[in-house]
């Protein structure tokens, strides 16, 4: 394949533009729509809306697909792109992080990936190729992966280590069932809440009006909230089962040299390449059900993550200890846990943290309820009782461990986590005091990285000047590079 | 407490604790004073507005709670802005800048130079008047945009900035 050339994508990704910018008109489709059914217009005036939506949604589709092309010059990513308002984006090589191939079903009828590449920085941009054949794909891909480490000269396929992580259909069901539903109940709220309001803009019909004229036709009884929530569970449940089948099902892991590929989804497969220095931290973690059945899901923790969309993130879901290990190994071989003692933050954190966010919420929500519910508001103390509890659990259980290359903290109220960090993945590092904490000689300690940051809570002094002053002179002379 | 096992000895290496720091100008204090200064003028215009067009007009008790609070409000900025002004000091080492801020909760960053992904030196209106500077410096940690150490002399804030441009180690 040349890619010296300047490409277009398939010529098929045009239905894919008109996709695309169907879904971003919809709502004026829907209210265009709406007004018409309510003035009553005849059917031409239908067939006449409808054609010059196909020939805007089309037109556009055709521009776009025409303007866009992409090239490799010198080691470097180009695409130009854009009829009116031109667009270059120039990526070298060496700022590409992930180079993502996605399919959905369409995708798969049509034989061809969606191609998506990130970068990562201050300088961000993100290029999505929508439709390429699968070899053109490929061939693109390892194009541009080719140079994902210029310290590893050529990779056969003896240094190529294949672990393949399946996940049986009862491992699928145990992940869907222990998701936290209780989340799932609340996006589906969210939604629906969402949609309510969107009634009024296409149809003109105010739901909120409707709900108070017919509401009280409709008897609210314990039963019925009862029942209510069982259902809103078992479709949260449903929900659930759903996307984690969806999402998980052939779910493949490769580690190379260069880095790990990840491959998973039913519907819409996705391969993911996640070049290894492009790792800042790894984590994993298990609430209180998964921890139970021994079920953990990892994160790689890659830079610039904040600004990535959720469905981006790389979280691959573990059902044994051992492959934990080998995936956590692969960025740090000896855990900090398996060589020294664990270190503990100080007890009083706990009565810290409920003094300082746990009081004044109690006495802020309290007063507010007291004009609601009179002194009914006082049981929102049980919460404050809770609170507290809690603080003291998560002190008891959070350690970290040091070692030369890393750090290791667990924590976890109900359920657990666990973080390896290298010292030299940190950015700025910064030690903190409030008053308290000065006249008792503490710290927290709060080691910035390009993927958030990882927090070390009431400390000593010592421990975090030590901890700093160790994490600084590793960034500064460690020769491995951050990304 | 010790940790064991570390690869160094924490008493030989660099403490970033026992270095002394370099306090900002002590012009850039008129600087934050005016700055303020203007803000609340500015506000305290549109609250004297409000309470005089807002219909029905607030009763005595209400204008008291307001302008009290006000007041309230000006003082503990201006109590903030002095001590924390006191607190703001940095330093640069061979190979990184340290820099102290915060008053109540107080704060030292260590910024590695091979970790810069770029800084830049700013002067803004005010800034100018008193013939002062300040000076950005951009990470790629995700949680801070970047750290500014404002109220140095441009020539000073030049200066690190060519410093800082110069131990930036290339990418590869």
């Amino acid at each position: 394949m040349n890619w010296q050339e300047p490409q277009r994508q398939s010529a098929i990704g045009i239905f894919l533009f008109a996709g695309k910018a169907f879904r971003e008109m919809i709502a004026i489709v829907l209210i265009m729509f709406g007004s018409l059914i309510r003035k009553e217009k005849s059917t031409s005036a239908y067939l006449i809306t409808l054609l010059i939506l196909a020939v805007i949604i089309f037109g556009r589709a055709l521009l776009e697909y025409l303007y866009f092309r992409f090239y490799i010059l010198d080691e470097q990513f180009v695409v130009k792109k854009g009829l009116f308002a031109k667009k270059n984006i120039v990526i070298p090589f060496e700022r590409i992080q992930t180079v993502q191939l996605e399919q959905s079903l369409f995708h798969r009828i049509i034989h061809h990936y969606k191609v998506s590449i990130d970068t990562a920085g201050s300088d961000k941009a993100e290029v999505t190729i929508h439709a390429l054949p699968y070899d053109k794909a490929l061939s693109l891909k390892a194009a541009l992966t080719e140079h994902a480490d210029q310290a590893v000269e050529n990779i056969d396929s003896a240094t190529t280590q294949n672990h393949i992580i399946s996940l049986s259909f009862k491992d699928l069901m145990k992940l869907a069932i222990s998701h936290n539903h209780l989340e799932t109940v609340g996006l589906m709220i969210a939604f629906l809440l969402a949609r309510f309001n969107d009634i009024k803009d296409w149809f003109g019909i105010d739901a909120y009006d409707y709900l108070e004229e017919h509401g009280k036709e409709v008897a609210v009884t314990t039963q019925a909230i009862g029942m209510l929530i069982f259902f809103a569970l078992i479709i949260a449940i449903l929900i659930s089962v759903l996307r984690i089948v969806l999402k998980f099902s052939d779910l493949q892991i490769t580690l190379s040299d260069k880095g790990f590929n990840l491959k998973h989804g039913l519907l819409n497969s996705k391969q993911q390449f996640i070049g290894s220095n492009k790792i800042q931290y790894v984590q994993w973690n298990a609430n209180w059900i998964r921890r139970k059945i021994g079920m953990y899901i990892f994160h790689v923790k890659t830079t610039g993550e904040q600004d990535i969309k959720n469905k981006q993130k790389i979280q691959v879901p573990v059902t044994r200890a051992d492959f934990l290990t080998t995936l956590a190994a692969y960025y740090q071989s000896i855990f900090p846990s398996a060589e020294n003692n664990a270190n503990n933050i100080q007890k009083v954190y706990a009565f810290r943290k409920t003094l300082l966010i746990g009081f004044p919420t109690t006495i802020v929500i309290t007063t507010a309820l007291y004009f609601a519910v009179d002194w009914w508001s006082l049981l929102f103390l049980l919460w404050l009782i809770y609170f507290h509890f809690r603080n003291i659990i998560y002190r008891n259980n959070f350690s970290f461990w040091v070692n030369d290359d890393a750090l290791e903290i667990t924590s976890g109220v109900w359920g657990r986590q666990r973080l390896i960090l290298n010292w030299h993945k940190m950015q700025v590092v910064t030690i903190s005091q409030g008053i308290y904490q000065r006249s008792h000689e503490l710290a927290d300690l709060i080691i910035h990285t390009a993927s958030g940051d990882v927090v070390l809570p009431y400390i000593t002094l010592e421990q975090a000047q030590m901890l700093s002053d160790y994490a600084a002179m590793k960034a500064e002379s460690s020769q491995k590079r951050w990304m | 407490m010790q940790f064991q096992n570390l690869q160094v000895d924490w008493q030989q290496l660099p403490q970033a604790a026992s270095v002394e720091m370099k306090p900002i100008e002590k012009a850039y204090l008129k600087v934050l004073y005016l700055a303020w200064g203007i803000f609340f003028l500015l506000m305290l215009a549109a609250l004297i507005l409000s309470l005089i067009y807002i219909d029905p007009t607030p009763t005595f008790f209400w204008k008291a709670v307001i302008i009290s609070s006000f007041i309230l409000l000006v003082i503990a900025t201006y109590i903030i802005t002095a001590a924390s002004f006191k607190r703001k000091a940095y330093a640069v080492r061979e190979k990184d800048v340290l820099y102290r801020t915060g008053w109540i909760f107080q704060k030292l960053h260590i910024i590695p130079f091979n970790r810069v992904q770029h800084c830049v030196v700013q002067s803004g209106p005010i800034e100018r008047k008193f013939k002062l500077a300040s000076i950005s410096i951009y990470t790629a940690a995700s949680n801070i945009h970047d750290i500014s150490i404002k109220g140095l002399k441009p020539d000073d804030a030049e200066a690190l900035k060519s410093f800082i441009m110069q131990q930036i180690q290339p990418l590869n």
